[in-house]
Protein backbone atom coordinates (compact mmCIF):
# COMPACT_ATOMS: atom_id res chain seq x y z
CA UNK A 1 0.00 0.00 0.00
CA UNK A 2 2.80 2.61 0.48
CA UNK A 3 4.81 1.43 -2.96
CA UNK A 4 5.01 4.91 -4.45
CA UNK A 5 4.90 4.68 -8.30
CA UNK A 6 7.35 6.55 -9.68
CA UNK A 7 6.89 10.13 -11.46
CA UNK A 8 5.09 11.88 -9.30
CA UNK A 9 1.72 9.87 -8.91
CA UNK A 10 -0.96 11.44 -8.25
CA UNK A 11 -1.71 11.26 -3.90
CA UNK A 12 -3.74 8.56 -2.59
CA UNK A 13 -7.51 8.33 -2.84
CA UNK A 14 -8.99 8.45 0.86
CA UNK A 15 -11.48 5.84 1.94
CA UNK A 16 -14.83 8.07 1.55
CA UNK A 17 -13.88 7.82 -1.81
CA UNK A 18 -13.16 4.52 -2.20
CA UNK A 19 -16.57 3.50 -0.17
CA UNK A 20 -18.54 6.07 -2.94
CA UNK A 21 -16.59 4.07 -5.40
CA UNK A 22 -18.00 1.14 -4.00
CA UNK A 23 -21.26 2.22 -3.74
CA UNK A 24 -22.18 3.74 -7.39
CA UNK A 25 -22.04 7.07 -5.54
CA UNK A 26 -19.34 8.77 -8.00
CA UNK A 27 -19.19 10.48 -11.43
CA UNK A 28 -17.52 9.05 -14.46
CA UNK A 29 -14.64 11.41 -14.22
CA UNK A 30 -14.17 10.42 -10.61
CA UNK A 31 -14.61 6.68 -10.78
CA UNK A 32 -12.05 6.72 -13.28
CA UNK A 33 -9.42 8.40 -11.32
CA UNK A 34 -10.60 5.82 -8.54
CA UNK A 35 -10.08 2.86 -11.10
CA UNK A 36 -6.45 4.19 -12.14
CA UNK A 37 -5.52 4.32 -8.50
CA UNK A 38 -6.80 0.77 -7.64
CA UNK A 39 -4.85 -0.58 -11.19
CA UNK A 40 -1.55 1.15 -9.45
CA UNK A 41 -2.25 -0.45 -5.80
CA UNK A 42 -3.31 -4.19 -6.19
CA UNK A 43 -3.89 -3.96 -1.96
CA UNK A 44 -6.07 -1.83 -2.50
CA UNK A 45 -7.49 -3.56 -5.51
CA UNK A 46 -8.35 -6.60 -3.58
CA UNK A 47 -9.59 -4.53 -0.27
CA UNK A 48 -12.28 -2.76 -2.87
CA UNK A 49 -13.13 -6.46 -4.37
CA UNK A 50 -13.97 -7.86 -1.14
CA UNK A 51 -16.26 -4.59 0.01
CA UNK A 52 -17.41 -5.43 -3.37
CA UNK A 53 -18.42 -8.81 -3.02
CA UNK A 54 -19.33 -8.47 0.68
CA UNK A 55 -22.44 -6.22 -1.16
CA UNK A 56 -22.69 -8.41 -3.36
CA UNK A 57 -23.85 -11.20 -0.49
CA UNK A 58 -25.55 -9.22 1.24
CA UNK A 59 -28.03 -8.63 -1.39
CA UNK A 60 -27.93 -12.39 -2.60
CA UNK A 61 -28.48 -13.48 1.12
CA UNK A 62 -31.48 -10.44 2.09
CA UNK A 63 -32.87 -9.26 -1.52
CA UNK A 64 -35.19 -12.59 -0.82
CA UNK A 65 -36.84 -11.54 2.41
CA UNK A 66 -38.03 -8.29 0.07
CA UNK A 67 -39.48 -11.05 -2.30
CA UNK A 68 -41.27 -12.80 -0.05
CA UNK A 69 -45.33 -12.02 0.34
CA UNK A 70 -45.95 -9.79 2.84
CA UNK A 71 -46.88 -11.23 6.29
CA UNK A 72 -50.55 -10.32 6.61
CA UNK A 73 -50.09 -8.63 10.31
CA UNK A 74 -47.32 -6.26 8.96
CA UNK A 75 -50.26 -5.26 5.97
CA UNK A 76 -52.71 -4.02 8.93
CA UNK A 77 -50.22 -2.84 10.69
CA UNK A 78 -49.29 0.01 8.25
CA UNK A 79 -53.08 0.25 8.23
CA UNK A 80 -54.68 0.53 11.24
CA UNK A 81 -54.27 1.86 14.49
CA UNK A 82 -52.34 -0.17 16.81
CA UNK A 83 -54.39 -3.17 18.13
CA UNK A 84 -56.11 -3.79 21.75
CA UNK A 85 -52.73 -5.46 22.48
CA UNK A 86 -50.88 -2.11 23.05
CA UNK A 87 -50.22 -0.20 25.93
CA UNK A 88 -53.43 1.75 26.79
CA UNK A 89 -51.20 4.96 26.42
CA UNK A 90 -49.78 4.24 23.00
CA UNK A 91 -53.93 3.60 21.54
CA UNK A 92 -54.45 7.36 23.30
CA UNK A 93 -52.07 8.61 21.58
CA UNK A 94 -52.82 7.08 18.18
CA UNK A 95 -56.22 8.26 18.51
CA UNK A 96 -55.38 11.40 19.25
CA UNK A 97 -52.89 11.42 15.99
CA UNK A 98 -56.02 10.29 14.17
CA UNK A 99 -57.94 13.32 15.48
CA UNK A 100 -55.36 16.23 14.44
CA UNK A 101 -55.86 15.01 11.18
CA UNK A 102 -58.97 14.45 11.00
CA UNK A 103 -59.24 18.16 12.84
CA UNK A 104 -57.64 20.50 10.75
CA UNK A 105 -60.02 19.26 7.96
CA UNK A 106 -59.71 20.86 4.60
CA UNK A 107 -55.84 21.75 5.55
CA UNK A 108 -55.01 18.15 6.56
CA UNK A 109 -57.05 17.05 3.29
CA UNK A 110 -54.66 18.95 0.74
CA UNK A 111 -51.39 18.14 2.93
CA UNK A 112 -51.92 14.89 2.70
CA UNK A 113 -52.60 14.88 -0.81
CA UNK A 114 -49.36 16.37 -1.47
CA UNK A 115 -47.46 13.26 0.76
CA UNK A 116 -48.88 11.16 -2.68
CA UNK A 117 -46.54 13.35 -4.34
CA UNK A 118 -43.37 11.49 -5.16
CA UNK A 119 -40.73 12.72 -2.65
CA UNK A 120 -37.96 14.12 -4.88
CA UNK A 121 -34.79 13.79 -2.76
CA UNK A 122 -35.63 9.83 -2.53
CA UNK A 123 -35.90 9.41 -6.14
CA UNK A 124 -33.62 6.62 -7.50
CA UNK A 125 -31.25 7.76 -10.44
CA UNK A 126 -30.80 6.05 -14.00
CA UNK A 127 -27.63 5.03 -12.79
CA UNK A 128 -28.43 3.14 -9.47
CA UNK A 129 -31.45 1.66 -11.68
CA UNK A 130 -29.26 -0.32 -14.12
CA UNK A 131 -27.32 -1.25 -10.64
CA UNK A 132 -30.01 -2.50 -9.55
CA UNK A 133 -31.00 -4.27 -12.52
CA UNK A 134 -27.50 -5.68 -13.30
CA UNK A 135 -27.46 -7.08 -9.39
CA UNK A 136 -31.00 -8.73 -9.47
CA UNK A 137 -29.47 -10.45 -12.67
CA UNK A 138 -26.46 -12.12 -11.25
CA UNK A 139 -28.89 -13.02 -8.70
CA UNK A 140 -31.79 -14.63 -10.24
CA UNK A 141 -30.38 -15.27 -13.75
CA UNK A 142 -28.14 -18.16 -12.04
CA UNK A 143 -31.40 -20.05 -10.58
CA UNK A 144 -32.41 -23.07 -11.52
CA UNK A 145 -35.33 -24.18 -9.76
CA UNK A 146 -36.38 -20.78 -8.81
CA UNK A 147 -35.90 -18.54 -11.47
CA UNK A 148 -38.89 -16.58 -11.47
CA UNK A 149 -41.77 -16.17 -8.84
CA UNK A 150 -44.73 -16.29 -11.28
CA UNK A 151 -44.06 -18.46 -14.54
CA UNK A 152 -44.77 -17.38 -17.68
CA UNK A 153 -47.77 -19.66 -17.57
CA UNK A 154 -49.71 -17.43 -15.79
CA UNK A 155 -48.54 -14.64 -17.89
CA UNK A 156 -51.83 -12.68 -17.47
CA UNK A 157 -51.82 -13.00 -13.53
CA UNK A 158 -47.88 -12.03 -13.62
CA UNK A 159 -48.47 -8.82 -15.34
CA UNK A 160 -51.13 -7.72 -13.63
CA UNK A 161 -49.74 -8.64 -10.26
CA UNK A 162 -46.69 -6.34 -10.90
CA UNK A 163 -49.11 -3.34 -12.86
CA UNK A 164 -50.72 -2.89 -9.69
CA UNK A 165 -47.43 -3.13 -7.01
CA UNK A 166 -45.48 -1.11 -9.11
CA UNK A 167 -48.61 1.28 -9.67
CA UNK A 168 -48.28 1.32 -13.33
CA UNK A 169 -49.48 -0.51 -16.53
CA UNK A 170 -46.79 -3.29 -17.46
CA UNK A 171 -46.24 -5.27 -20.31
CA UNK A 172 -44.32 -8.53 -20.61
CA UNK A 173 -42.41 -7.60 -24.48
CA UNK A 174 -42.33 -10.57 -26.69
CA UNK A 175 -39.23 -11.49 -27.98
CA UNK A 176 -39.62 -14.36 -30.15
CA UNK A 177 -37.84 -12.95 -33.15
CA UNK A 178 -35.04 -12.15 -31.05
CA UNK A 179 -34.60 -16.08 -29.65
CA UNK A 180 -36.11 -15.52 -26.31
CA UNK A 181 -39.26 -16.47 -24.42
CA UNK A 182 -40.97 -15.31 -21.13
CA UNK A 183 -39.52 -17.24 -18.57
CA UNK A 184 -41.82 -15.59 -15.43
CA UNK A 185 -41.35 -12.14 -13.05
CA UNK A 186 -41.04 -11.62 -9.37
CA UNK A 187 -41.51 -8.24 -7.35
CA UNK A 188 -38.29 -6.73 -6.01
CA UNK A 189 -37.27 -3.66 -4.44
CA UNK A 190 -35.30 -0.98 -5.70
CA UNK A 191 -34.78 2.60 -3.97
CA UNK A 192 -37.83 3.96 -2.02
CA UNK A 193 -40.14 1.01 -4.36
CA UNK A 194 -40.96 -1.96 -5.95
CA UNK A 195 -39.53 -3.26 -8.94
CA UNK A 196 -40.21 -6.04 -11.25
CA UNK A 197 -38.48 -7.82 -12.81
CA UNK A 198 -38.99 -10.21 -16.16
CA UNK A 199 -36.55 -12.82 -17.28
CA UNK A 200 -36.72 -14.55 -20.72
CA UNK A 201 -34.30 -17.37 -21.85
CA UNK A 202 -33.65 -18.50 -25.53
CA UNK A 203 -32.73 -22.06 -26.81
CA UNK A 204 -29.29 -22.78 -24.95
CA UNK A 205 -30.60 -21.21 -21.41
CA UNK A 206 -28.83 -18.08 -22.22
CA UNK A 207 -30.99 -15.83 -19.77
CA UNK A 208 -31.85 -11.79 -19.88
CA UNK A 209 -33.67 -9.94 -17.63
CA UNK A 210 -36.03 -6.84 -18.24
CA UNK A 211 -36.08 -4.71 -14.87
CA UNK A 212 -38.53 -2.24 -14.68
CA UNK A 213 -38.97 0.41 -11.93
CA UNK A 214 -40.87 3.72 -11.21
CA UNK A 215 -40.10 6.80 -9.57
CA UNK A 216 -36.69 7.13 -11.43
CA UNK A 217 -35.27 10.69 -11.15
CA UNK A 218 -34.15 11.34 -14.06
CA UNK A 219 -37.49 12.37 -16.11
CA UNK A 220 -36.53 10.79 -19.48
CA UNK A 221 -32.98 9.79 -21.06
CA UNK A 222 -31.78 7.98 -24.15
CA UNK A 223 -30.61 4.44 -24.01
CA UNK A 224 -27.01 4.46 -21.95
CA UNK A 225 -24.68 1.50 -21.52
CA UNK A 226 -23.29 0.03 -18.47
CA UNK A 227 -20.91 -2.67 -18.27
CA UNK A 228 -20.38 -4.53 -14.72
CA UNK A 229 -17.57 -7.34 -15.29
CA UNK A 230 -19.40 -9.94 -17.65
CA UNK A 231 -23.29 -8.18 -17.08
CA UNK A 232 -23.96 -5.56 -19.67
CA UNK A 233 -27.19 -3.05 -18.84
CA UNK A 234 -28.88 -0.58 -21.20
CA UNK A 235 -31.20 1.15 -19.67
CA UNK A 236 -33.53 4.44 -19.93
CA UNK A 237 -36.22 6.19 -18.64
CA UNK A 238 -39.48 7.03 -19.84
CA UNK A 239 -41.80 9.52 -17.74
CA UNK A 240 -39.80 8.68 -14.64
CA UNK A 241 -40.24 4.82 -14.88
CA UNK A 242 -37.06 3.34 -15.19
CA UNK A 243 -36.61 0.39 -17.87
CA UNK A 244 -33.27 -1.70 -17.42
CA UNK A 245 -32.48 -5.09 -20.10
CA UNK A 246 -29.30 -7.08 -18.48
CA UNK A 247 -27.33 -10.00 -19.63
CA UNK A 248 -24.00 -11.67 -20.12
CA UNK A 249 -24.32 -10.97 -23.89
CA UNK A 250 -22.15 -8.55 -26.59
CA UNK A 251 -23.27 -4.72 -26.66
CA UNK A 252 -24.18 -4.87 -30.18
CA UNK A 253 -26.84 -8.19 -29.64
CA UNK A 254 -28.39 -6.54 -25.92
CA UNK A 255 -29.17 -3.22 -27.92
CA UNK A 256 -31.05 -5.15 -30.46
CA UNK A 257 -32.85 -6.89 -27.94
CA UNK A 258 -33.09 -3.38 -26.03
CA UNK A 259 -34.50 -1.78 -29.05
CA UNK A 260 -37.25 -4.37 -29.71
CA UNK A 261 -38.58 -3.79 -25.82
CA UNK A 262 -38.54 0.12 -26.50
CA UNK A 263 -40.55 -0.07 -29.78
CA UNK A 264 -43.23 -2.16 -28.05
CA UNK A 265 -43.47 -0.28 -24.88
CA UNK A 266 -44.42 2.97 -27.53
CA UNK A 267 -48.06 3.50 -27.25
CA UNK B 1 -54.96 8.33 5.87
CA UNK B 2 -54.96 6.16 3.11
CA UNK B 3 -52.36 8.42 0.98
CA UNK B 4 -49.93 7.54 3.59
CA UNK B 5 -51.00 3.87 3.84
CA UNK B 6 -50.62 3.21 0.62
CA UNK B 7 -47.06 4.45 0.73
CA UNK B 8 -46.32 2.67 3.71
CA UNK B 9 -47.20 -0.74 2.07
CA UNK B 10 -44.47 -0.03 -0.46
CA UNK B 11 -41.49 0.14 2.16
CA UNK B 12 -42.95 -2.74 3.88
CA UNK B 13 -40.58 -5.20 1.87
CA UNK B 14 -37.51 -3.13 2.14
CA UNK B 15 -38.08 -2.61 6.36
CA UNK B 16 -38.38 -6.56 6.53
CA UNK B 17 -35.07 -7.14 4.64
CA UNK B 18 -33.58 -4.47 6.45
CA UNK B 19 -34.89 -5.88 9.59
CA UNK B 20 -33.63 -9.31 9.13
CA UNK B 21 -30.04 -8.38 8.38
CA UNK B 22 -30.04 -6.64 11.36
CA UNK B 23 -31.48 -9.09 14.19
CA UNK B 24 -31.30 -12.24 12.19
CA UNK B 25 -34.25 -13.72 13.25
CA UNK B 26 -37.52 -13.93 10.79
CA UNK B 27 -40.32 -13.44 13.78
CA UNK B 28 -37.94 -11.01 15.41
CA UNK B 29 -37.66 -9.02 12.17
CA UNK B 30 -41.21 -9.11 11.47
CA UNK B 31 -42.21 -8.07 15.05
CA UNK B 32 -39.47 -5.56 14.80
CA UNK B 33 -41.23 -4.17 11.33
CA UNK B 34 -44.49 -4.59 13.06
CA UNK B 35 -43.83 -1.81 16.10
CA UNK B 36 -42.11 0.14 13.38
CA UNK B 37 -45.24 0.64 11.14
CA UNK B 38 -47.41 1.18 14.46
CA UNK B 39 -45.32 3.98 15.56
CA UNK B 40 -45.91 5.28 12.03
CA UNK B 41 -49.19 5.76 12.16
CA UNK B 42 -50.02 6.33 15.19
CA UNK B 43 -47.20 9.70 14.30
CA UNK B 44 -48.69 9.97 10.20
CA UNK B 45 -48.47 14.14 11.84
CA UNK B 46 -44.94 14.32 11.94
CA UNK B 47 -43.52 13.07 9.20
CA UNK B 48 -44.78 15.71 6.70
CA UNK B 49 -41.90 17.74 8.00
CA UNK B 50 -39.22 15.25 7.09
CA UNK B 51 -39.61 14.36 4.01
CA UNK B 52 -38.10 11.06 2.86
CA UNK B 53 -40.68 8.26 4.07
CA UNK B 54 -37.93 5.88 3.81
CA UNK B 55 -35.53 7.41 5.52
CA UNK B 56 -38.31 8.67 8.28
CA UNK B 57 -39.08 4.59 8.55
CA UNK B 58 -35.47 3.69 9.13
CA UNK B 59 -35.55 6.00 11.40
CA UNK B 60 -38.32 5.05 13.93
CA UNK B 61 -37.04 1.19 13.58
CA UNK B 62 -33.59 2.12 14.90
CA UNK B 63 -34.77 4.24 17.89
CA UNK B 64 -37.47 1.10 18.76
CA UNK B 65 -34.58 -1.24 17.82
CA UNK B 66 -32.20 0.54 20.57
CA UNK B 67 -34.57 1.33 23.02
CA UNK B 68 -35.24 -2.89 22.80
CA UNK B 69 -31.90 -3.77 23.33
CA UNK B 70 -31.74 -0.95 26.34
CA UNK B 71 -34.34 -3.00 27.77
CA UNK B 72 -32.77 -5.96 27.71
CA UNK B 73 -35.35 -8.32 29.70
CA UNK B 74 -37.85 -7.43 26.40
CA UNK B 75 -35.20 -9.02 23.81
CA UNK B 76 -34.18 -11.90 26.25
CA UNK B 77 -30.87 -14.07 24.59
CA UNK B 78 -30.53 -11.28 21.54
CA UNK B 79 -27.73 -13.15 19.66
CA UNK B 80 -28.00 -13.26 16.18
CA UNK B 81 -25.12 -15.55 15.65
CA UNK B 82 -27.25 -18.78 16.68
CA UNK B 83 -29.74 -17.55 14.02
CA UNK B 84 -27.26 -17.25 10.64
CA UNK B 85 -28.87 -20.26 9.64
CA UNK B 86 -32.52 -19.24 9.66
CA UNK B 87 -31.70 -15.82 8.74
CA UNK B 88 -30.98 -16.42 5.07
CA UNK B 89 -34.63 -15.65 2.91
CA UNK B 90 -36.29 -18.72 1.97
CA UNK B 91 -35.59 -18.06 -1.75
CA UNK B 92 -32.07 -17.66 -1.42
CA UNK B 93 -31.74 -21.36 -0.63
CA UNK B 94 -31.06 -22.49 -4.42
CA UNK B 95 -27.88 -19.28 -4.01
CA UNK B 96 -24.55 -21.09 -2.06
CA UNK B 97 -27.05 -21.49 0.79
CA UNK B 98 -23.50 -22.23 2.78
CA UNK B 99 -21.65 -19.33 1.13
CA UNK B 100 -24.53 -17.21 2.28
CA UNK B 101 -24.72 -18.27 6.00
CA UNK B 102 -21.21 -17.88 6.29
CA UNK B 103 -21.64 -14.07 5.31
CA UNK B 104 -24.59 -13.65 7.45
CA UNK B 105 -22.50 -15.31 10.65
CA UNK B 106 -19.51 -12.91 9.55
CA UNK B 107 -22.24 -10.24 9.51
CA UNK B 108 -23.15 -11.35 13.23
CA UNK B 109 -20.42 -10.61 14.46
CA UNK B 110 -19.88 -7.10 13.60
CA UNK B 111 -21.08 -4.80 16.55
CA UNK B 112 -24.56 -3.61 16.13
CA UNK B 113 -23.35 0.22 15.34
CA UNK B 114 -20.99 -0.93 12.23
CA UNK B 115 -23.65 -3.46 11.26
CA UNK B 116 -26.62 -0.69 11.18
CA UNK B 117 -24.36 1.51 9.10
CA UNK B 118 -23.16 -1.33 6.46
CA UNK B 119 -26.46 -2.37 5.91
CA UNK B 120 -28.12 1.07 5.19
CA UNK B 121 -25.19 1.81 3.28
CA UNK B 122 -24.89 -1.59 1.32
CA UNK B 123 -28.51 -3.19 1.25
CA UNK B 124 -30.97 -0.47 1.53
CA UNK B 125 -28.83 1.95 -0.66
CA UNK B 126 -29.29 4.90 1.87
CA UNK B 127 -26.75 8.21 0.89
CA UNK B 128 -24.31 8.96 3.86
CA UNK B 129 -26.19 11.82 4.41
CA UNK B 130 -29.53 10.05 5.40
CA UNK B 131 -27.63 7.22 7.03
CA UNK B 132 -26.22 9.76 9.36
CA UNK B 133 -29.83 11.60 10.06
CA UNK B 134 -31.26 7.66 10.62
CA UNK B 135 -29.06 7.10 13.48
CA UNK B 136 -28.19 10.54 14.56
CA UNK B 137 -24.75 10.71 14.39
CA UNK B 138 -22.19 13.05 12.22
CA UNK B 139 -21.42 11.59 8.82
CA UNK B 140 -17.83 11.70 9.99
CA UNK B 141 -19.13 8.66 12.69
CA UNK B 142 -20.77 6.76 9.20
CA UNK B 143 -17.50 6.69 7.02
CA UNK B 144 -15.12 5.27 9.97
CA UNK B 145 -18.02 2.52 10.90
CA UNK B 146 -18.41 2.18 7.44
CA UNK B 147 -14.53 1.33 6.87
CA UNK B 148 -14.54 -0.30 10.15
CA UNK B 149 -17.29 -2.71 9.08
CA UNK B 150 -15.86 -3.40 5.62
CA UNK B 151 -12.42 -4.40 6.78
CA UNK B 152 -13.40 -6.47 9.57
CA UNK B 153 -16.26 -8.18 7.38
CA UNK B 154 -13.17 -8.86 4.70
CA UNK B 155 -10.88 -10.54 7.73
CA UNK B 156 -13.53 -12.41 8.73
CA UNK B 157 -13.96 -13.79 5.07
CA UNK B 158 -10.44 -14.49 4.84
CA UNK B 159 -9.94 -16.05 8.33
CA UNK B 160 -13.20 -18.38 7.24
CA UNK B 161 -10.80 -20.33 5.08
CA UNK B 162 -10.15 -19.66 1.27
CA UNK B 163 -10.87 -16.76 -0.55
CA UNK B 164 -13.99 -15.94 -2.37
CA UNK B 165 -15.98 -17.02 0.54
CA UNK B 166 -18.99 -15.24 -0.43
CA UNK B 167 -18.66 -14.78 -4.21
CA UNK B 168 -22.22 -15.18 -5.33
CA UNK B 169 -21.32 -15.01 -9.55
Amino acid sequence: MTNTPPGGAPPPIDDDTLHAYVDGRLDAAARTRVEEYLAREPDQAARIADWQEANEALHAAFDPVAGEPVPARLTEAAVAAPSAARPRWQRAAAALALLALGGAGGYAGSELSREQAPPAMAALDATHLADNAALAYRVFSVEVRHPVEVGADQQAHLVQWLSRRLGTKLIAPHLEAQGYRLVGGRLLAAGEGPAAQLMYENREGKRITAFVARGIADGQTAFQFRQQGKVATFYWVDNGTGYALSGELGREALLEVSRAVYSQLQP
Amino acid sequence: MSELTSRLQEHIPALRRYARALVGEAALADDLVQDCLERAVSRAHQWRQTGSLRGWLFTIMHNINANQRRAASRAPGWDPIERAENAVGRSGAQLDRLALQEAVRALALLSVEQRQVLLLVALEGLRYEEVAEVLGVPIGTVMSRLSRARDRLRELSQSGGKRGLWRVK
